[in-house]
This record gives C-alpha cells, sequence and structure tokens, in this order.
C-alpha cells in the first residue's frame, strides 16, 4: 500500500517563500497593468503621484481611476475566480485536465450571457445577469456530471474530458448561432467569445466582486474536505467526510465563481486549467494552501495576459482570452499526453 | 444484398427530394411544378437565381458532405474507432490554421492553392497526431482525448492570427464555421476531382479494411500488408477532409455520424457501405444548408452550426454508450 503523507498545516520552506512573493508579484503585475501600454502618455511617476498627491485636474490621474483602475480589478476577480473554480473542479473530480474550459461550463454560462444580452427570449433578457449566467454555468455543469459517469463510482477520467469538449462545442455552436441572429458584427462576436476585458466599468467590479469573495470563502472552507477527497472517495467516507456535502458545496462555488467571471468578461478560456498545477507546483498538494496561491497566482496571470493582449496590436485593443488560450491549450496537450502516460 | 439495394436507392431518393427542396426555398422562393421547366427549358424569372446561386450551392453541400462521410468511414475503419473522424482528430482543424495562414501571409494567393495548402496542413497535423499518440495508438478513447487536445490549440492558434490580422476577420470566421453561402461554380473543381480521384481507391481499399476489422494479425495472415494499408487510408481520408475544408471550411461531426448512420443501415462490409455513407453525408450536410436558410429568414446561420446541434449530442451518445473505457 502505499504510504500516504498527511499535508501538515504548516508550509514548507519553499512554499512559505512563495506565499511572501506572491502577493508582492501581484502588486507589482497590478502596477504594470495599470500603466502598461496605453494610448495615453503613463508611467510609473504618474502611478506614484497619484498615491501621494492625487489631483482631480490631472488626466493621468482620471485615466488611471476610471479606465484603468476598474479594469485591473475585473481582471483580478475573473483570474482570481476562474483559477479556484479549477482547483476545485480538479479536487472533486480527482482529474488534473478538469477546469470551467474543458467541461463546457464556461460556455454554458457563456451561452447564457449571449441569449440575455442579444434579447431573443425576452423573459430571459428581464432576469438579472448574475443569476441567468448562473443557471446556464449550472446547467452546464450538471450536463457534464451525468454525461461524464460522476454519478456512479469509478470516474473515468477521459470520458468526462470528452462529454465536456463535446458540450463545449455544442454550446460554442449555439452561442455563434444566437449572436449571428441578433448582431453581424463578426469582429464584436469573436472579441466577446474570446474573453475580454476591454471596456469595463466600475458596473461590472461592482457585480462580479461579491460573488467572487464569496466563492473564494467558501472553497477555502472547502479545503479540509477536499484534502480528505483526494486519498479517495471511499477513503473520504470511512474518515468521516461527507461526499455529497464536498460535492454540493464545490459545484456551487464552481458554478458562482464561473458565472460572477463569464458576466464580466466573457468565456476567457484555460486560466482554470494552468494555474492549479503552477499553484501545486509551488505550495504543494494541500487544498487549504492552494486556494489562496491559486487565487494570488490566477490574478497576476490574467493581469499578465490582459497587460500582453493590449500590446499584441497596439494602440488597438486585443481580447486578453487569445493569449490564455494559446497558452492554454498547448498546456493542455501536455497535460492529457502525461495523463494518458500514467493511466494504464 | 437487395435491402442493402433498397436502402441506397431510398437514401438516393431522399437526397433527390431534398436537393428539390433545396432548389426551390429561400429569398425568392421557385414553386416545384416550375422548377422542372426552368431546369429542362428555361425561364424568364428564376434561370439566374438558380444557376448561379442554388445549384452550384446544391452541389458543392453534396459533394463536401459525401467527401467529409467518406473520410469519416476509412479513419473509423482503419484506426478501428467509433469516435474517430478527421475532425476529431485535428486533420480538420490542422487544414484550417493552413489556410488562414496562407490567406493571411499571402492576400492575392490564387484559389487553386488553397486545396493543396489545406491538404498539407491536414498531413502535417496527422503526423502530428500519430507522433503525439504514437503509445496510444490502441486505445481509442485517448487517441480521440489528443485529437481534441490538438484541435483545441490549432483553434487557438487561428484565433490568435485573426487577433494579430483583424482586417480578414468578417470572411475567415464565417468561412471557419463551415459555412456553403456564397460558394459558385469557381469552387466546384476544387473538391469535384479530388472525390474523383479518390473514390476508385476508396473501392479499392474496402476489401481490406474488411480483414482489418478482424484485427491484424488476422489481416496480416490472410495477405493484408496492415501498415501500408493503414498508410494509404489515412493519406485518402486526409486529401478527401483538406479538399472539403478547402472550399467549405472545417464543418464538423459529418464524419462522425454519417459513418455510423451508414453501418446501422448497411452492416459493416465496406464496399455496400460506400454508396450509403456517401449518400447520408451529401444528405447530411444539404439538410442542414437548407436548415440554416429557411430557418430565421433573412438571416444565414452558417450549416455548421446546424450540423453540431446533431453531431455534438450524437457524440455524447457514443461516449455513454461506449464500454471499453
Amino acid at each position: 500500500m502505499a504510504t500516504f503523507a498527511w499535508p501538515s498545516p504548516r508550509l514548507g520552506p519553499t512554499a512559505g517563500w512563495w506565499f511572501a512573493a506572491l502577493p508582492a508579484l501581484l502588486v507589482l503585475t497590478f502596477g504594470l497593468s495599470l500603466v502598461g501600454f496605453s494610448s495615453f502618455d503613463l508611467g510609473w511617476h504618474d502611478l506614484w503621484t497619484l498615491l501621494v498627491a492625487f489631483d482631480a485636474d490631472n488626466l493621468s490621474h482620471q485615466v488611471l481611476l476610471t479606465l484603468r483602475l476598474p479594469r485591473a480589478m475585473v481582471a483580478m476577480c475573473v483570474g482570481a475566480g476562474l483559477a479556484v473554480a479549477g482547483l476545485v473542479m480538479q479536487g472533486m473530480t480527482r482529474n488534473p485536465l478538469a477546469s470551467p474550459t474543458v467541461f463546457g461550463v464556461s460556455s454554458g454560462a457563456a451561452l447564457a450571457f449571449a441569449v440575455s444580452a442579444t434579447g431573443l427570449v425576452a423573459w430571459v433578457s428581464a432576469l438579472p445577469l448574475m443569476l441567468v449566467t448562473f443557471c446556464g454555468a449550472g446547467l452546464a455543469g450538471l450536463l457534464v456530471f451525468f454525461l461524464g459517469g460522476l454519478h456512479r463510482a469509478p470516474i473515468n477520467p477521459v470520458r468526462i474530458v470528452l462529454a465536456g469538449v463535446a458540450l463545449n462545442f455544442l454550446f460554442l455552436s449555439m452561442t455563434r448561432g444566437a449572436v449571428i441572429l441578433a448582431d453581424e458584427n463578426a469582429f464584436g462576436v469573436f472579441h466577446w467569445l474570446t474573453g475580454s476585458i476591454g471596456n469595463v466599468t466600475y458596473a461590472e467590479v461592482r457585480l462580479a466582486a461579491p460573488w467572487t469573495v464569496l466563492g473564494l470563502a467558501l472553497a477555502a472552507w472547502l479545503g479540509h474536505d477536499l484534502n480528505l477527497l483526494r486519498l479517495g472517495e471511499e477513503r473520504m467516507h470511512n474518515l468521516g467526510g461527507g461526499l455529497a456535502r464536498v460535492r454540493w458545496l464545490g459545484s456551487l462555488v464552481v458554478i458562482l465563481l464561473v458565472a460572477a467571471a463569464v458576466s464580466v468578461a466573457g468565456p476567457i478560456g484555460f486560466v482554470g486549467l494552468i494555474v492549479p498545477h503552477i499553484g501545486r507546483a509551488l505550495v504543494g498538494q494541500d487544498y487549504r494552501h492552494l486556494v489562496p496561491a491559486c487565487a494570488l497566482a490566477g490574478a497576476i496571470l490574467i493581469l499578465l495576459a490582459d497587460t500582453l493582449a493590449r500590446g499584441l496590436r497596439f494602440p488597438d485593443e486585443s481580447p486578453v482570452g487569445v493569449v490564455t488560450t494559446l497558452l492554454g491549450a498547448g498546456f493542455f496537450l501536455f497535460l492529457a499526453r502525461r495523463q494518458l502516460a500514467e493511466a494504464p | 444484398m437487395t435491402r442493402r439495394l433498397t436502402i441506397t436507392a431510398a437514401l438516393g431518393l431522399a437526397l433527390l427530394a431534398l436537393a428539390a427542396w433545396h432548389l426551390s426555398a429561400g429569398a425568392v422562393s421557385i414553386p416545384l411544378t416550375e422548377l422542372w421547366q426552368t431546369l429542362t427549358r428555361g425561364h424568364a424569372d428564376y434561370d439566374f437565381i438558380l444557376w448561379n446561386y442554388r445549384l452550384p450551392r446544391l452541389l458543392i453541400a453534396a459533394l463536401v458532405g459525401a467527401a467529409l462521410a467518406l473520410a469519416g468511414l476509412l479513419v473509423q475503419g482503419v484506426v478501428r474507432n467509433p469516435l474517430a473522424s478527421p475532425d476529431i482528430l485535428g486533420v480538420s482543424g490542422g487544414a484550417s490554421l493552413a489556410v488562414v495562414a496562407l490567406s493571411i501571409g499571402w492576400r492575392q494567393a490564387p484559389v487553386a492553392l488553397i486545396p493543396p495548402v489545406a491538404l498539407a496542413g491536414g498531413f502535417a497535423s496527422l503526423g502530428l497526431l500519430l507522433w503525439l499518440a504514437r503509445a496510444v495508438w490502441h486505445r481509442p478513447a485517448a487517441l480521440a482525448l489528443i485529437g481534441i487536445a490538438l484541435s483545441a490549440l490549432f483553434a487557438a492558434a487561428i484565433d490568435f492570427l485573426l487577433t494579430l490580422y483583424p482586417l480578414e476577420i468578417n470572411a475567415a470566421l464565417l468561412w471557419l464555421t463551415g459555412s456553403v453561402w456564397g460558394r459558385n461554380w469557381s469552387h466546384l473543381p476544387l473538391i469535384l476531382p479530388w472525390l474523383l480521384a479518390l473514390l476508385p481507391v476508396a473501392c479499392y481499399l474496402a476489401y481490406q479494411l474488411d480483414l482489418l476489422t478482424l484485427g491484424d494479425d488476422t489481416a496480416t495472415s490472410l495477405g493484408t500488408r496492415v501498415d501500408r494499408l493503414r498508410l494509404v487510408a489515412l493519406l485518402t481520408a486526409v486529401a478527401l477532409t483538406g479538399a472539403a475544408v478547402a472550399v467549405c471550411g472545417a464543418i464538423g461531426f459529418v464524419g462522425l455520424v454519417a459513418p455510423h448512420m451508414a453501418r446501422f443501415l448497411a452492416g459493416h462490409r465496406h464496399l455496400p457501405l460506400i454508396p450509403v455513407c456517401l449518400l447520408l453525408g451529401a444528405l447530411l450536410l444539404v439538410a442542414a444548408d437548407l436548415f440554416a436558410r429557411i430557418l430565421m429568414p433573412p438571416l444565414e446561420l452558417p450549416a455548421g452550426i446546424v450540423i453540431a446541434f446533431l453531431g455534438a449530442p450524437y457524440f455524447i451518445f457514443l461516449i455513454t454508450r461506449y464500454r471499453h473505457w
């Protein structure tokens, strides 16, 4: 029998070092995303003077406050939310390939958003946006849950991925159809479907932030249960963990976080796949440490990707999803091969 | 035998009926009674519409559907994998990426260059897949997973190119979802010769593919050169897919669904399967194009989206029924 090292609540030396480094990195990338690649002439000194001597008449200060700050805040919300959603999904399914993008949860939420925003169905448009995307993500999650055979005891990792990919494709086609029917502006469709935070305001921050914070808190609270689940469903049961509880709450967390992220930014791809693996490399396997580490790393990743996307075709905007998708699809291929090599 | 003939004849009749509907429906509705007259003796009002818009579009949809279905049949026969098809294995994605790269890199590229480039992209992606999946070649679900991951990578690369060069985005996006819209007689030479040339190859391979279903060892002892057969059949399938992608973009799921339906109707021997499969592929794509046009006039959906409504649930059904994990 393989021995299992119970994760210590204390951090190892490297993990502790990373927990100091991640917030510092976050502050650095936050600043970079505020001043980098701007059509206005912004620099670090503008940021400094904004902090120490705010001047309401200063154009740079106004640009930073009204355009850049909400964008960076949305980026952090979305990054942290998607990363932790991916982490919880990977923990719940014990499948390293799980993520909102691969399992079609993001595209389910995106379809709901598209139906609501295009006004194809009148009564859907009348409902609050967050509720609609929440239902979309929930429906997609439920479908993939049953199609992947998650309700049966042994979960086949490849089966659930294939089911998720097919659902993802179906939702994507339906979203495309809905958007084509409503509006033939291919450029806008493309930008939205790839996931973009190019023109967000404080309204989007107010929409996403409370739900994201709630989801992150719930995920942190689930950390111990996810640690138990890592031992396997049966052993978790023997140790007194509630399997049903962790699955229901975990699903709720995932759906909340994905719905919040998609409502403001569209389906930004593969963040939830990449970041948990980075998190494990940095701080180890303990979910109580992984949740905060992934939230930080996800925020850093989106901030960096958004800054990079702005620079791709400067001074025009590019959707942030393009950068993460290109990174993530390659990583998906790498993981799929490794997963198959390990499984007999 | 008679059952297969009956099925083939019934499918042919169904295709004819659907074709008549396809020709008559649209922004200008041509009554079925006038249709025959227009085709044979000409008609002042409908001549132009029929000969310049509807007929080439119908032919291209039918030919592309047939080519994709045949490619799917060959791939499933060789890989002996019910989840395999050119689009799931990433061949369509590779061909699309090559064509997008060509149209961005060389704006005035002659249209005759598109099929070879799509073909080259298809071959390259097949080679990449075989190299990446060399360890899991015999596990159907694993091969499908690698293929899907590869497709995701190609799709991401296409998105990236479209972001960098947004001027081409309108045409490319419509083309990428798989559409028969705006295709005319000039597109016919891009697909018809390929289908005519490769159909005999497929028929020639049919008997050997039957032997291959008995297993590699049995097929070898019965005189089949298994490795050569695999290579030739896969190359043929990729060529068919490349030609289809060159005309209509990546239309998913026809290559997956049509061979399954054909096997359900006509058994597992490949030679009688080929005509049934061709007809079913043509039927699927013509029907998809028809519904794409008449569901919400005057708007047109890309036919690829309509196919996805049928194909994605079917793929999911296959996964839930598949037992050999």
